[in-house]
């Protein structure tokens, strides 16, 4: 008895997904995907709604062709290659003859610390403010590439590509990509290497009677400071920002805190106690304002530490919170110049929504489950086998055991996620 | 440019015309008597790379020795193609980089910069000289003072992705908004290497049988030589096997072994290619990895004998230092390490046996010292 209600749903699973591939049929007939520069170099791969796998090695000669395709073969997940090639339907890989590639970040929720706890809209928002970072930071401030040849987009599911179809980079190999992402994480930062983050200068020599003794200053990162160094510095500022805006007990917290959460040792192990970490605050901020320590810091001093020890720590706390602005991206997806990656303007086949092209300008309004929504309103009747809700076009929409009607986009959502199948009525019809 | 100074510099794209226009014709070249001593300056030329790492320094006295020096180019290249041997164009191309880079050094930095663009590093900039644009772009960053040169990074990325020292890594780079300031000397290890590349990608030219009869007798001489050069290399290579010629690495995986931590797959898999390259047999591998806690003899005896190429015919080489980064394997690296050509925990290996068995001649009564992880000395 077991088996055959397993049977049906499966039947009944199946019927849903050939509804779903005609909602998406409706959608390409008015809405064909956008086409990729030199579409006829590219590879195209497709999951089709039927089981089974992907289907690779298509290509395509013009924009006929593939709005053509969309619509007879209707795929649930549509991808093309970042990869230009001479034979892009040609099954070997070095058949194929690589042209080059465009660069690409992808940035999903896996990558946000603690998104298994969140709840999808809250996962779309931090991924979102990891990929502003991401491209302010480093795409256009660090690698300073020109904004025109810069593409985001929302890729329908958890997160957001980036594409990059600056020529000069179309030529780089694995390895010049990968040097690209680990300038983005910040690894391979030579962080414990004292005469790296803190340079001595020398100021000359000076005599105490019969000894001569060299005088050097150490040089604190910069905001200036051009690369790593830099980036080191702007965190440096805003957590010296951070502490000034607070009370002196609050402040000193703070630091306690943050030596609690990244296991603060000095070289001995010992871990830096309540009165270093108080004389440490005093030394930066006691005193008549433009004169305290941290006015020196912020201008490039570091002699400003009353004890050794203060001054270790100090330097301590910078190097754990070094890599506070370091960036986040998926470093296969870069590294791979084969990669297929969704097409723009397509339906993500487990959500229902658009791979949606976003202006630079416009990502700080970017409401993925208000922008990416382009299903229509019509009413459909779905069954929902698992608990679900979700928040589109700011409408709660949340389904328990039972059959609902719901919006297109709505239903169209809880078919392609399997939390909702359709009612024995619709499709026996 | 001067002749002179192609002369320094044969494989600028300004060399090649200069060959064109007073190069005699092949046949004459090759077999008349006048031209014996380009021939013989481009035999030297070979030779020299294949036994000291560099083409013969350049004495231009006058026109004609000018010349000699600029045509002894072409025929080096045409021996080298005669023979078609990896090593020695390999050889052949790192001796002629090298000898232009040290050659590079003692030039003025305009000139160096001239010498970027025309071998392909085409962004190089004077940082005194930047167009307004990315003057523009760099004003805001305190490069540091030793930085004279301005690049794309693009190009840098280009030009050293072959390097695996942390040094080169671009988060040790002075980069702003897409520009990378560095070094004059540093933009000569650029160049040196993308001469190399070039000369790696040229060779071997194709060679009719005009030149393989006219230079048959230097070519033979030559082979004999790439033959001795490579027997010594690969008696360098190894040696005896010995625990304290392991890279950081290798030595902290052992070590998590003995502790009874378990190595991911890929570091299994990498310490496993890299004791066989070594010559160590089944029975010693196996030794060694039974120290660890989830030891299956079965199974990881099926693994090994995969990774040595018993089942598939395909014997797996250790991956690089490159790789061994990106899976988290490499491990405190160290003075050796951090070299600029560093890019193989063999190559590791085979370097540290040299220094070590100087070091081992001067104390020979400390023999006790030696570390062996087996137990065993062993030839391999």
């Amino acid at each position: 008895m077991e088996l055959f209600k397993d049977a049906v749903l499966s039947y009944r699973r199946e019927k849903a997904m050939m509804t779903l591939k005609s909602i998406f049929k409706e959608h390409y007939l008015k809405s064909p995907p956008l086409m990729p520069e030199d579409l006829e170099k590219r590879e195209w791969g497709f999951f089709p709604f039927r089981k089974g796998g992907m289907r690779r090695h298509v290509s395509f000669i013009d924009r006929k062709e593939v709005e053509a395709y969309f619509v007879r073969e209707t795929p649930r997940h549509s991808y093309y290659s970042v990869a230009f090639y001479r034979e892009p339907d040609a099954s070997k890989m070095d058949e194929k003859q690589w042209l080059g590639a465009e660069l690409i970040f992808d940035l999903d929720a896996d990558h946000i610390e603690g998104a298994e706890k969140m709840k999808y809209g809250e996962q779309l928002k931090s991924v979102k403010t990891e990929v502003i970072k991401l491209l302010d930071n480093y795409v256009l401030d660090a690698f300073g590439f020109d904004e025109k040849y810069v593409e985001l987009l929302f890729s329908g599911g958890r997160g957001y590509h980036i594409h990059v179809k600056d020529p000069r980079v179309y030529g780089m190999g694995t390895r010049e990509r990968r040097e690209i992402v680990d300038y983005i994480t910040g690894s391979g930062l030579p962080v414990e290497d004292d005469s790296w983050l803190f340079p001595e200068r020398s100021l000359g020599m000076t005599s105490f009677g019969r000894h001569m003794k060299v005088l050097t200053v150490r040089k604190m990162p910069g905001v200036r400071d051009p690369g790593w160094r830099g980036i080191i510095g702007q965190g440096i500022g805003a957590m010296l920002d951070e502490l000034e805006k607070k009370e002196a007990k609050t402040a000193a917290r703070y630091l306690q805190d943050l030596v609690k959460s990244r296991g603060l040792c000095d070289d001995k192990g010992n871990k830096y106690g309540k009165a270093t970490i108080e004389s440490t605050y005093q030394d930066l901020f006691s005193g008549e304002s433009g004169k305290r320590g941290v006015d020196k810091l912020r201008s490039g001093t570091f002699e400003v530490f009353s004890k050794d020890r203060n001054r270790d720590f100090f330097m301590n706390l910078i190097k754990a919170e070094s890599r506070v602005n370091a960036g986040e991206t998926d470093q296969p997806v870069t590294t791979d110049t084969h990669r297929l990656i969704r097409v723009a303007g397509s339906l993500h086949g487990k959500t229902g929504f658009c791979v949606t092209p976003i202006d630079l300008d416009a990502i700080k309004d970017f409401d993925p489950l208000k922008n990416a929504i382009v299903l229509p309103e019509d009413d459909i009747n779905i069954e929902c086998v698992r608990p679900a809700d979700i928040e589109l076009k700011g409408h709660e929409f949340k389904i328990t055991p039972g059959i609902h009607t719901l919006p297109m986009y709505a239903g169209a959502f809880f078919l392609a996620s399997g939390s909702a199948i359709l009612p024995k009525e619709t499709f026996r019809a | 440019m001067n002749p002179r100074i192609l002369a320094r510099y044969p494989f600028l794209s300004e060399a090649k015309e200069y060959i064109m226009r007073e190069a005699p014709p092949l046949d004459k070249l090759l077999l008349d008597p006048l031209y014996y001593d380009i021939r013989e300056k481009g035999f030297s030329r070979v030779l020299n790379a294949l036994e000291e790492g560099r083409v013969p320094a350049a004495v231009l006295l006058d026109d004609d020795a000018i010349m000699d020096e600029i045509l002894s180019y072409p025929l080096a290249r045409m021996l080298v193609s005669s023979l078609k041997d990896p090593f020695l164009v390999a050889r052949y191309s790192l001796a002629e980089a090298k000898s232009a880079s040290s050659n590079l050094e003692r030039e003025s930095l305009e000139f160096q910069i001239g010498m970027a663009r025309d071998i392909g590093i085409e962004s190089a900039f004077d940082r005194k000289y930047l167009p307004p644009d990315i003057e523009k772009k760099m004003e805001d960053a305190d490069i540091s003072d030793e930085s004279d040169v301005v690049m794309d990074f693009v190009d840098y990325l280009k030009s050293s992705s072959s390097f695996n020292s942390s040094d080169w890594k671009m988060v040790n780079r002075e980069l702003v908004h897409g520009y990378i300031a560095l070094p004059g000397r540093t933009m000569i290890r650029l160049i040196e290497e993308k001469i190399r590349k070039r000369l790696l990608d040229e060779l071997p030219l194709p060679v009719n049988r005009t030149i393989t009869i006219a230079l048959e007798s230097m070519t033979n001489e030559i082979k004999l030589k790439t033959e001795e050069m490579k027997d010594r290399f690969r008696e360098e290579d190894m040696g005896e096997f010995s625990a304290e010629r392991f890279p950081p690495c290798v030595s902290h995986l052992i070590s998590q072994i003995q502790a009874n931590i378990n190595l991911s797959h890929e570091a299994r898999f990498f310490m496993a290619s890299f004791l066989f390259h070594l010559g160590l047999d089944m029975a010693k591998v196996i030794a060694i990895f039974s120290q660890s806690p989830d030891f299956d003899p079965s199974l990881a005896g099926y693994q090994l004998e995969h990774i040595r190429g018993d089942i598939s015919g395909t014997k797996y080489t250790p991956p690089s230092c490159g790789t061994l980064k990106t899976n988290g394997i490499c491990y405190k690296p160290d003075g050796l390490c951090r070299k600029d050509w560093m890019t193989h925990p063999l190559t590791y290996y085979r370097i540290k046996g040299k220094s070590v068995d100087s070091s081992e001649k001067t104390r020979k009564t400390n023999e006790s010292s030696e570390k062996t992880i087996t137990g065993a000395k062993e030839r391999i």
